[in-house]
C-alpha cells in the first residue's frame, strides 16, 4: 500500500479513537473524577505512617429493670431503672482502661441543635486536657457540665460494686471475661415529660493531639 | 539519494506520531476504567450563627474534601460554625460496603488516609472526626444503628497520615436481620474571632481505602462475624 495512503487513514483513525475516548470521559467523568478545584493538596498524598486504632473487646447496652417494651420501644415504666453496659473480650486481649462518660440531651435538642450535640466533645476535650496537664480546675469544670446536662426530672449514674459513683468512672477491664458496667436512670419527679437521649462516651485512648472512643445513644422515654 | 530518503522519512514519522497517540489515549482510557465508581456517598455541610461561615465537601475516587472556617466581616467580633461531613456507601445504604447476617457482634475495619491541618484560634475549638457507622437491618429497612459508632478525633495540628479504624460492636437487638457499615469523615470549628485575630478554619483531605494505596481508592470497609460469635 502506498504510505500516501495510510497517512490520511491514520489521521482518521486518531480523530476516531480521540472522539470516543473524549466521549468516554464525558460519560463516566462527571462521577468519577474528583473535584480538586477548592483543594489546595496535591490529588495522592504521599503514603505515610498507619496508626492502629482499635481494640478487642465488643461494647454494646441493653436495657434492664424499671425499662419495659412498648410497641416495640423502651421506656422507663418506673421511677428508677438500670441500663446495662457490657464488655466482653472477642480475641485474647491486654487489659485496657477506660473512662467513661453520661451527658443528656433531650431528644428534640440532638437532633436539631448540632451546637447542642457538639458540647460533649467540648467537655470531653477539657477532661482529657485537664488529666493530661494535672488541671484539677478544668477536670472539675468538665465534669461539673457533665452534670449539668440532666434535667430536674432525669438523672444517671455509672454504679460500680452497688454504689452510684456520678457521671464519670474510670474502668480497668481485665479483657479476659464478659464485664457488666449498670448505670442507674432516675425520675426524681415521678416521670419524665418528654424523651431524652443519654449519650455514653467511652475513651478508649487520648493524647494532646487525639481522641479515640466508642459512643452509644441511650433512649430514654416516659411510658405513655 | 536524499531526497528519496527524506521522502519515506516523513510519512513514517508521521505514522510512528499516530501510534504513539492512539497507545496515549488507549492508557488513558484504562485509567479512567480502573478507579472505582463515585456512588452513594452521603455529604452535608452546615453554616451558621452570626459569623459568616462555610463549609464544603466534595467525594471523588473514594476521597473527601471538607472545609470548615469562620470568617467575620471587617470591623467586628462574633461566633459561628461550621461543619462538614462526607458518609461512602450511606445514600442509600448498604451502598458497595459488605452486609453479614445477624450476630451477637460483628468487627468493623476501615482505613482513612488524613491530610489536612486543625488550626484554631484563642476562643475557638474544632477536630477531624473519622468514624465507622454500624446500620442494621430490620423490618424491610436499613436504619442507623445508633447505639455503637467507633471514632476517633483529631484535635489542632497537620496530618498526613494512615489511620486504620476498628471495633467489634455489639448488637443485642435480636429483631436485627443484617447488618453493615460505612466509614465516615466530619470537619467541625466553632468559636468565637474578632478582627485581627486568626479566625478557626479546618481543611482535610480524606481517603477510604483498603488495598494497595495510594493507587486503588475503595471506600468498601471491611466488616465480618467473628467465628464463635
Amino acid at each position: 500500500m502506498n504510505v500516501y495512503k495510510i497517512v490520511p487513514i491514520s489521521i482518521l483513525m486518531v480523530f476516531v479513537v480521540l472522539i470516543i475516548m473524549l466521549g468516554y470521559n464525558m460519560a463516566i467523568g462527571v462521577n468519577v473524577k474528583p473535584s480538586s478545584s477548592t483543594s489546595t493538596y496535591p490529588i495522592t498524598p504521599a503514603p505515610t505512617k498507619v496508626y492502629y486504632h482499635g481494640d478487642n473487646i465488643s461494647k454494646g447496652y441493653y436495657y434492664g429493670e424499671g425499662f419495659k417494651l412498648v410497641n416495640n420501644e423502651w421506656v422507663l415504666a418506673e421511677k428508677e431503672g438500670t441500663v446495662y453496659l457490657v464488655f466482653r473480650p472477642v480475641k485474647p486481649s491486654k487489659p485496657q482502661n477506660y473512662i467513661i462518660l453520661l451527658y443528656c440531651l433531650p431528644l428534640k435538642e440532638f437532633k436539631e441543635n448540632i451546637v447542642a450535640r457538639g458540647m460533649i466533645n467540648i467537655i470531653e476535650y477539657k477532661l482529657t486536657r485537664g488529666l493530661l496537664r494535672n488541671d484539677s480546675e478544668l477536670v472539675l469544670e468538665a465534669l461539673n457540665e457533665l452534670e449539668k446536662s440532666f434535667p430536674l426530672e432525669l438523672k444517671a449514674s455509672i454504679v460500680e460494686g452497688g454504689k452510684e459513683v456520678g457521671v464519670y468512672h474510670r474502668i480497668a477491664y481485665s479483657a479476659k471475661e464478659k464485664m457488666v458496667v449498670p448505670i442507674r436512670i432516675k425520675a426524681p419527679l415521678g416521670r419524665l415529660s418528654k424523651e431524652y437521649v443519654v449519650i455514653v462516651e467511652i475513651i478508649r485512648s487520648f493524647s494532646e493531639r487525639e481522641l479515640g472512643g466508642s459512643r452509644f445513644y441511650v433512649y430514654i422515654r416516659p411510658s405513655p | 539519494m536524499i531526497q528519496i530518503n527524506i521522502k519515506i522519512l516523513k510519512p513514517l514519522l508521521m505514522l510512528l506520531l499516530v501510534l504513539l497517540t492512539i497507545t496515549t489515549a488507549l492508557v488513558i482510557v484504562s485509567a479512567y476504567k480502573r478507579a472505582p465508581p463515585y456512588a452513594n456517598a452521603r455529604v452535608d455541610y452546615l453554616a451558621y450563627e452570626n459569623a459568616v461561615a462555610d463549609a464544603k465537601a466534595e467525594p471523588g475516587y473514594g476521597r473527601a474534601y471538607l472545609y470548615s472556617y469562620i470568617s467575620i466581616p471587617p470591623g467586628i467580633g462574633g461566633a459561628g460554625l461550621a461543619t462538614s461531613e462526607v458518609e461512602f456507601n450511606g445514600d442509600p445504604v448498604p451502598g458497595n460496603s459488605p452486609v453479614v447476617s445477624y450476630l451477637p457482634y460483628v468487627y468493623e475495619e476501615s482505613y482513612f488516609h488524613l491530610k489536612g491541618t486543625v488550626d484554631l484560634g484563642d476562643y475557638s475549638f474544632g477536630y477531624i472526626w473519622i468514624e465507622i457507622k454500624t446500620y442494621v437491618y430490620k423490618n424491610g429497612n436499613w436504619e442507623l444503628y445508633y447505639s455503637n459508632e467507633i471514632h476517633e478525633v483529631f484535635y489542632e495540628g497537620t496530618y498526613n497520615e494512615g489511620h486504620l479504624l476498628s471495633g467489634y460492636v455489639e448488637i443485642s437487638d435480636t429483631s436485627v436481620e443484617k447488618v453493615t457499615a460505612t466509614p465516615f469523615v466530619s470537619t467541625e470549628v466553632y468559636g468565637y474571632c474578632s478582627e485581627n485575630e486568626v479566625c478557626p478554619w479546618i481543611q482535610g483531605v480524606a481517603d477510604f481505602y483498603t488495598n494497595g494505596y495510594p493507587y486503588n481508592y475503595v471506600y468498601v470497609p471491611y466488616i465480618e462475624a467473628p467465628i464463635g460469635a
